[in-house]
């Protein structure tokens, strides 16, 4: 029988920014449901070079934030984001720290660290400083820990499940 | 009649935490008028909130202000309280201090060396490039890297932003074994990082130099990590207590950070690996210094490019030492003194892996703090890299801005700078007018 691909689960944001705690409240849903075969972590405890770090060799990686489209207010996106598609706003220059994600992607893809990336993103709102969520964001939370299984099986499948 | 051209230059950079800096080249007639090294971050304000707190949230909350260099803003400002409230750790602790630092110069120096300096010093726009022709090379800064995280972690409780270090010692000591079963990944990295300093040795390293005043922390029995009187090699020997008599901060226009200067005189000065290694090359372990030695630089050098070569050498010296402290560990039953509390003042610098980091605080009679003052090593080199900008431009006025763009960058990240300790975004204008 074919061992099944680790799935690496980031979550990333700011837990005192409002709406943009959400892909942190989506690993802590995770977490309190304790799926198996999942590696959870939240971006506060890493560091550049953190897909090559902390992802098992060949792993699937589904990075968890709180996004901002046309789209309405606690829509849950999925995305595949290949390699090549994720471009940087623009590239790190002077402040030297950060590797941003177009990087991060790049060098872990070129070592087989991960075979696949995802972006499962929850559409935000408010931002500003506070610890509240607001109750659309709470709800795509809540809907995003409950479906997580099947955002897993459709990472397997390397396919885009269409959810937006 | 003279024609005048108007040159005009912009680079933006942007990553996910917010923040903005810049750097402004005015040329007139082809003269160099004005560089400005403009920093539009939005400050940050720990100094401010950490009035009011206990004194002992603040090792945790200023480990926060850096997610590369946490453990060098929780030991300044761990021992400044600790002078502050007449502490004094266990000699086990001390060591185990170090350790935790060592941990922290490996991660961050193996960063910077081959993830973002190296790429510059091949003539390659980024990692992901030099991975592409060298993907060993790239690999090797990647697990020494995680070498000095996952040290991090097993001493501080995480391996960014620690948790472990507190007023008087540790909450919680390692267990010897661990540490006896880390020293196989210490082993390699030491191997490792005396490759580091072979590969770095075969740079090309710009030909450069500077009358560089540099300014480091020298201890009489070891490499001066965290603690010791700050010299430079101007003369300068002075305890950490008249740092603030020595040195100023400056507020300039251009600029949300402020500018460390001399306070006599106003001139600039370099801290950071380069310093260091130029200053206290004598208390290096027997392996760093040997690689020092065999580097092909001559020591002291003025030219900021061999700074990589300087932090190639700490990185053997760290993963030396680290083996050294954990063959003699002996577990203690306890991590921590106690103490009453009670007011008092106190400051305290360490050499953060940027350089110098000086703290002060005052804690009232209830344990909190009245006032803070935080000087990180990027704040004391900026004044440093706009003297360095304004006798590098003259030279590349020949070249096309692009390129001229790109050496300036590579002589800003010389310092390895931490710009406001997080990411920005970086517009560049260049002028001709």
């Amino acid at each position: 029988m074919q061992k099944q691909q680790t799935i690496t689960v980031i979550g990333c944001g700011n837990p005192y920014a409002a709406d943009d705690a959400a892909g942190i409240a989506v690993v802590e849903g995770l977490r309190k449901a304790a799926p198996e075969g999942l590696c959870l972590r939240l971006m506060d405890d890493l560091g550049p070079g953190f897909l090559c770090d902390f992802a098992s060799q060949g792993s699937i990686v589904i990075l968890v934030d709180a996004v901002r489209s046309a789209a309405e207010i606690g829509t849950v996106h999925f995305l595949r984001l290949p390699p090549e598609t994720v471009v940087s706003r623009s590239v790190q220059r002077i402040s030297t720290h950060s590797l941003g994600l177009e990087t991060e992607i790049q060098l872990a893809s070129r070592f087989g660290k991960c075979t696949e990336v995802f972006l499962l993103g929850i559409e935000i709102g408010d931002h500003s400083s506070g610890e509240n969520l607001s109750p659309a964001v709470s709800a795509a939370i809540e809907k995003a820990v409950s479906d997580f299984n099947y955002f897993c099986r459709c990472a397997r499948l390397q396919c885009h499940p269409g959810l937006t | 009649m003279t024609t005048r051209t108007t040159r005009s230059i912009r680079l933006e950079a942007l990553t996910r935490v917010e923040g903005e800096g810049g750097l402004l080249i005015e040329l007139h007639d082809g003269q160099l008028q004005n560089v400005a090294l403009d920093i539009y971050e939005p400050p940050r304000f720990f100094e401010a909130f950490l009035r009011g707190r206990s004194f002992r949230e603040v090792p945790d909350i200023t480990a926060r202000i850096c997610g590369i260099c946490p453990v060098a803003y929780q030991m300044s400002s761990v021992h400044a309280i600790e002078s502050a409230l007449d502490i004094r750790p266990a000699p086990e602790v001390r060591a185990l201090r170090r350790l935790l630092y060592c941990a922290e110069w490996i991660e961050s120096h193996a960063l910077h060396i081959y993830l973002l300096q190296a790429p510059d010093l091949y003539g390659l726009e980024s990692v992901v490039a030099l991975a592409a022709q060298q993907p060993d090379l790239v690999r090797q800064g990647l697990k020494l890297k995680k070498v000095g995280n996952e040290l991090m972690e097993l001493l501080g409780g995480r391996s960014v932003h620690p948790v472990s270090v507190c007023v008087g010692g540790f909450h919680k000591l390692p267990f010897a074994t661990e540490l006896h079963a880390f020293r196989e990944k210490l082993e390699w990295a030491l191997t490792a990082s005396l490759e580091t300093t072979k590969f770095v040795s075969t740079l090309p390293l710009p030909e450069f130099q500077a009358d560089y005043e540099f300014v480091a922390l020298s201890h009489p029995n070891e490499y001066a990590m965290n603690e010791g009187r700050i010299v430079s090699s101007a003369g300068l020997d002075i305890a950490v207590e008249e740092y603030e008599q020595t040195f100023m901060e400056e507020h300039v226009p251009h600029s949300t950070a402020l500018h460390s200067v001399r306070a006599d005189r106003r001139t600039s000065y370099l801290v950071g690996p380069l310093a260091r290694v130029n200053l206290n090359l004598e208390h290096l372990m027997p392996l760093a210094r040997d690689a020092a030695e065999k580097s092909g630089i001559t020591w002291p050098t003025f030219n900021p490019y061999a700074g990589i070569v300087a932090r190639s050498i700490e990185l053997v010296h760290a993963c030396e030492e680290s083996l050294q402290i954990i063959n003699s560990y002996q577990q203690q039953a306890k991590g921590d003194v106690e103490w009453p509390v009670r007011s008092g003042e106190g400051c305290a610098a360490t050499e953060a892996p940027r350089g110098l980091l000086y703290h002060r605080y005052r804690i009232n009679e209830k344990g909190l703090v009245e006032f803070a003052k935080i000087v990180p090593p990027t704040a004391q080199n900026y004044r440093r890299m706009e003297d360095d900008l304004r006798l590098l431009i003259p030279t590349l006025l020949k070249m096309t801005d692009e390129e001229i763009v790109a050496k300036c960058e590579q002589l800003v990240r010389n310092y390895d700078p931490c710009i406001s300790c997080s990411t920005h975004f970086l517009k560049l204008q260049l002028k001709d007018q």
